[in-house]
């Protein structure tokens, strides 16, 4: 193929002489010789010529199916795992902030100061997992000398309220529309804490499966032990956010 | 306006080439451009045959809800699929995301434009109300398909696509249940004298839900214990009070049908 390209390359390149002014018309230059001066010049590997070319198998001829080429978002870098202490804390902050905006959407039908209990509430729950629950993890599966390290396990938590907090904020303007407009406050309570539960599953998902990714390098029955204790921080995060819930909104439940 | 016709071709041909744009950012403007118009006109043409059913005044008014209801929909939705997608490990940026949303809804539109002479000739040869918000039904369900098609294609074949497009279709289902019920009514009875452009707020669809589900297990509200006791000491169902059902079950309903059938 790359011989005939060539070819086609220079017969193209070549172009009639303009008029002679003298009678010696100039001579038109061999396209095989041309060809082989391209060849030494480029250094093109002597080849079988194109016709002589086996036929490629379908699946070797047919373009390989390409993935979309995605440009970075900066919810990518809000989920990144690395980085250093100032940038966790600043994607521990966003996360925060995130779920903060679900909290004053759910304070949208009451209004005034319910906005900002709201808007404090919501996140505490995701904090208080953050701080009381992951220091447990990580105590317990370093009994069992799990190689997780004390950074590994902080991006995890990291990630995890950033998860939260991004989801949340993008299912705050459905919450807002329902807590809003529907007639009974029990209907509003159970739309708001429709979404509680998503965002907070869908972090504590992510929390979840990065500790798993750390532990990969494990041994079997450390795995084993870390997959145990893994659904027990599930269900101590479950029952800690809920009971955060119940007890700061109103909405749901709380004081 | 070549450019459009041509966007919105590969909208109704190419949904894997429009999903693909939509990821790399290519050629975007004619697509969104393309995909609102068909929104705006696909919407507003099929809701103006759904006002058909009564007619007059409701034609107009059908022809502005209904886009109103998708687009309303549609804003409250995509905050919802960026932040979905990026967590289940598709973190795109948030103009992908309203490309990929626009360019299903505006497919979807199209196959509503498409389903609307069908459903005003069925209105025409007298299909009853029930019938009618069936059939209506069934168009949007189709359109939504339509739109499914699109997103399953950018969402790929990685990690969690199913589990990212249900959770899509959860989300829409909710924001487009919520607008479409603050914006009733659609579908009017021929037989409603003052049709008005929006209905009073009745509850919202969190409310229907909450209500239906305690009464599927036998818990009645005050106000529906009242309708039940008073349709049981009426003899006749077309004596029941219209204002007793919301959207629910009317025995006026066959009776009118009936009716409009025989002026035929």
């Amino acid at each position: 193929m790359v011989v005939m390209e060539a070819t086609a390359s220079l017969a193209e390149q070549w172009e009639p002489a303009p008029p002679p002014a003298t009678h010696n018309p100039p001579e038109r230059p061999d396209v095989g010789e041309l060809l082989a001066r391209t060849r030494r010049e480029e250094e093109i590997p002597e080849g079988p010529e194109p016709d002589d070319d086996p036929p490629l198998p379908p699946a070797a001829i047919a373009p390989a199916p390409e993935e979309p080429r995605v440009r970075p978002s900066w919810a990518r870098d809000l989920l990144a795992l690395d980085g250093d202490a100032k940038a966790l804390a600043r994607r521990t902050a966003f996360g925060v902030g995130l779920a903060a905006i679900y909290g004053a959407a759910l304070g949208a039908r009451e209004g005034g100061l319910a906005l900002l209990t709201h808007a404090l509430g919501v996140p505490a729950a995701l904090v208080a997992v953050g701080l009381v629950g992951l220091p447990s993890l990580y105590i317990v599966l370093a009994l069992f000398d799990a190689p997780l390290s004390t950074e590994r396990a902080a991006g995890a938590a990291v990630r995890g309220i950033a998860s939260s907090g991004l989801v949340l904020a993008g299912l705050a303007p459905l919450a807002a529309l329902y807590v809003v407009s529907s007639a009974s406050a029990e209907a509003a309570g159970i739309a708001g804490t429709l979404g509680l539960i998503l965002g907070g599953l869908l972090g504590l998902r992510h929390l979840v499966m990065t500790l798993r990714e750390a532990l990969e390098q494990a041994d079997s029955a450390t795995r084993v032990v870390a997959t145990i204790a893994q659904l027990g921080f599930g269900l101590f995060a479950i029952l800690l956010g809920w009971r955060v819930w119940t007890g700061l909104l109103p909405l749901v439940g709380g004081a | 306006m070549g450019t459009d016709t041509s966007a919105i071709a590969l909208l109704l041909r190419n949904p894997r080439e429009v999903a693909r744009r939509c990821l790399e950012e290519e050629k975007l403007r004619p697509l969104a451009l393309a995909s609102l118009a068909a929104v705006g006109l696909g919407a507003a043409v099929f809701g103006a045959v759904v006002g058909s059913f009564r007619g007059s005044e409701q034609i107009l008014y059908g022809a502005v809800k209904v886009p109103i209801a998708l687009l309303g929909a549609l804003v409250i939705c995509i905050p919802a699929f960026h932040a979905i997608a990026a967590s289940l490990g598709r973190p795109w940026p948030l103009r992908t995301v309203i490309a990929l949303t626009m360019a299903a809804a505006g497919r979807a539109a199209l196959v509503l434009l498409a389903t609307a002479p069908v459903l005003w000739l069925a209105f025409d040869l007298g299909l009853g109300y029930h019938a009618s918000a069936l059939a209506a039904t069934g168009a949007y369900g189709l359109a939504g398909l339509a739109a499914l098609g699109v997103l399953l294609r950018g969402l790929g074949r990685g990690k969690h696509s199913m589990t990212t497009a249900l959770a899509f279709v959860a989300v829409f289902l909710a924001a487009g249940g919520q607008t479409g019920w603050i914006l009733r009514p659609y579908l009017v009875r021929p037989q409603t004298e003052d049709v008005p452009f929006l209905r009073s707020v009745e509850g919202g669809f969190a409310d229907a839900v909450y209500r239906s589900t305690r009464s599927s297990v036998g818990i009645y509200d005050r106000a529906e214990r009242e309708v039940i006791q008073s349709s049981r000491e009426l003899s006749e169902p077309w004596e029941q009070p219209m204002e007793s059902f919301d959207d629910g079950y009317d025995a006026q309903d066959d009776y009118y049908d009936d009716a409009r059938r025989s002026r035929r």
